[in-house]
């Protein structure tokens, strides 16, 4: 049975809908992170299912029992803002003990709880601070405890690493997985920071213009994205968006012809006819590699800068036919061609995905 | 922040250092008759240039006028009228700032209006209305127009401190199943200290220096505030100026005590550490 699960879910504040007809559903013990660029809704998603925003039309269900009225203090969930929301006039012990006591949980059971809660987060040392007198860290941590401390059912986040200064958000999003393994608690979690979604999550719901795109794991939409924008978001460097055109159609291929002239047969079981049609295909950076006799060069990519990153490098450029594109290539590959102005390339066409001029997935 | 010149600057400081002379003049006048010895008499500039020092006129006062009891008088009406003023304004203030209510717009101007009237014309309303509750010649006849009029203000400065307070706060204690009103008195009014601050000083400087209420309010002598007290005495008192002045620096004191005693909460920043780093 589902943790969790919204069915057609809508939000509107006034006449404007910024939550379209989500349906979800979130197993017991899951990971799921809800991922989209900012101002698609994710926030409003979540504070919906918080019972902080009122949805508007469809229903939500916590452990079965249609919870969309219900009062947030009945949902059984904890929530972990981006501020951290810690309560600036209490000390850390008082944060964590804060909801426990005012719940009517005895002082001992209380007090169990907060020390529990303290070590697993490493927080012994800091009880009798004040969050004004802690590192970014540690408020994220106090404010994970002060969720810890209340078992909840769900655990919600909304971005709560944006805050940090990136080495600590890598150590927090590690931390954080490390939590969610050892207390197995259902969470959904919020970021428009793909890298952490990718990291951190069973399965991602990806999110524009308050729909939802595709829900996978973090392979399935690497692997297989179900339209232009998820493969765009998912993956870093981007994925390269190349505008080709439909030479002839076969059977059950479709030949193309790419920038500079060449040419690339693709075996699909779509049947429609595209002959002439103005496609969209996307191969990701790392998918690409140098051809290695000018039989095998399928584009060519005029180089006009490098980045290094140590494990690898990036070559930035522009593809005959105008579309930008960036190439990944090992530091070896470099060495061959660091006095290369122009690139031939090549890709596997399994590892490559055609989309039409909606944006969705050609298969 | 506005840059402003240093030529700017020091023209701003010497203008503002000047307002704050002419500001101080009547106060010096009060505090120098009042520490010239009875006998001299009062001479050029209001007794500014003293020639002598001494404190025989507060020993008067205190022998000739029973002063701790109007003192007395004079902090029940007014504590009580800032306790009240306190604990109601911030909750209606903070029901403006967090709850749903219809109209509540209304509600608000309404409120805003009622620091338009000057107070004077209050004054024979607020006689009939004591004369027909029984509060006349009674602390309560003061106490609550004190806290009525005391409101609107206190409302206005604390629901504007309530709608800046961090929202994600209340939501988290909400969440966690902390009731509105602990919320309230746990979250809200704690943080809320400095605008508290400015209405304790200022409730307490206009219930502690108000007259004319009082004065048709209160008739029996030992039930009047300090206020009246150069009033009720001045027969005695008005052969002697410094005993006059005495009083009336007497009279300052609480006000500023209160006032130094509060300043210190009315720093702001509380709610750092709430929220980012
Ligand atoms: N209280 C509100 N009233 C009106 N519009 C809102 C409100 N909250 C959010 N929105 C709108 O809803 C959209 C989604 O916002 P949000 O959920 O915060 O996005 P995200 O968290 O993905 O960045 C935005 O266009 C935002 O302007
Ligand atoms: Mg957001």
């Amino acid at each position: 049975m589902a943790e969790l699960s919204l069915r057609h879910a809508c939000k509107k504040f006034g006449s404007v809908q910024v939550i379209h007809d989500v349906d979800l559903e979130v197993g017991e013990g899951e990971f799921v992170v809800f991922v989209g660029p900012s101002g698609c809704g994710k926030s409003t998603l979540l504070r919906m299912i918080a019972g902080l925003e009122g949805i508007s039309s469809g229903q939500l269900f916590i452990e079965g029992k249609e919870m969309t009225r219900t009062d947030p203090a009945k949902r059984h969930i904890a929530m972990v803002f981006q501020s951290y929301a810690l309560y600036p006039h209490m000390s850390v012990r008082a944060n964590l003990s804060f909801a426990p006591r005012m719940t009517g949980v005895s002082r001992s059971e209380t007090e169990a709880k907060v020390t529990r809660v303290a070590q697993m987060l490493q927080l012994d040392n800091l009880m009798n601070r004040k969050p004004a007198q802690l590192s970014g860290g540690q408020r994220q941590r106090v404010a994970i405890g002060r969720a810890l401390v209340r078992s909840p059912k769900v655990f919600l986040f909304d971005e709560p690493l944006s805050n940090l200064d990136a080495e600590l958000r890598v150590q927090m999003r590690f931390e954080l997985a490390q939590l969610h393994r050892e207390i197995g608690k259902t969470t959904i979690y919020v970021t428009h920071d793909q890298v952490e979604a990718m990291t951190l999550a069973d399965r991602i719901v990806v999110l524009r213009d308050g729909r939802v795109e595709q829900v996978g794991t973090p392979l399935e939409l690497y692997d297989n994205p179900d339209n232009q924008f998820v493969g765009g978001f998912i993956g870093s460097p981007r994925m390269n968006e190349i505008e080709v055109i439909v030479d002839t159609r076969d059977d059950d291929s479709l030949c193309l012809i790419l920038p500079g002239g060449g040419k690339a047969i693709f075996r699909l079981s779509d049947k429609s006819n595209r002959t002439g049609d103005r496609i969209t295909l996307g191969v990701r950076p790392e998918n690409f590699y140098p051809a290695s006799t000018p039989e095998d060069a399928r584009v060519s990519l005029n180089i006009e800068y490098w980045e290094h990153l140590g494990g690898m490098s990036l070559a930035y450029g522009v593809l005959e036919g105008g579309n930008r594109a960036v190439v990944q290539l090992r530091p070896d590959q470099y060495k061959n061609l660091r006095q290369t102005k122009s690139l031939s390339l090549n890709f596997a066409i399994e590892n490559a995905f055609l989309f039409d001029s909606e944006g969705v997935r050609i298969r | 922040m506005i840059e402003a010149t240093p030529a700017a600057r020091r023209l701003a400081k010497w203008f503002l250092f000047a307002l704050a002379l002419v500001w101080l003049v009547p106060l010096a006048i009060m505090l120098s008759v009042a520490f010239t010895p009875p006998h001299i008499r009062i001479s050029r500039f209001g007794g500014l240039m003293m020639k002598d020092v001494s404190i025989d006129n507060f020993a008067i006062v205190f022998n000739d006028a029973p002063i701790l009891v109007h003192l007395l008088n004079s902090l029940v009406i007014t504590c009580t009228s800032v306790l009240f003023v306190v604990l109601f304004g911030a909750m209606a203030a903070y029901a403006f700032a967090r709850l749903r209510i219809p109209g509540k717009n209304v509600w608000f101007f309404l409120l805003i209006t009622t620091l338009m009237l000057p107070v004077p014309t209050l004054i024979v309303p607020l006689f009939m209305i004591n004369k027909t509750l029984g509060l006349l010649d009674s602390y309560l006849g003061l106490i609550l127009p004190y806290t009525a009029l005391g409101l609107p203000f206190a409302i206005i400065i604390l629901r504007s401190f309530f709608e800046a307070l961090p929202i994600e706060l209340e939501e988290t204690a909400r969440i966690d199943g902390v009731s509105p009103a602990r919320i309230f008195w746990f979250i809200a009014l704690p943080l809320s200290w400095p605008a508290l601050t400015v209405v304790v000083i200022f409730q307490f400087m206009v219930s502690f220096n108000e007259f004319v209420l009082a004065l048709v309010t209160i008739d029996t002598d030992v039930r009047k505030p300090l206020s009246l007290v150069p009033l009720i005495y001045s027969g005695q008192f008005f052969t002697q100026p410094g005993a006059m002045f005495a009083t009336l620096t007497l009279i300052t004191v609480p006000v500023i005590v209160v006032y130094l005693a509060m300043q210190k909460f009315m720093v702001g920043g509380l709610t750092s550490g709430a929220v980012k780093g």
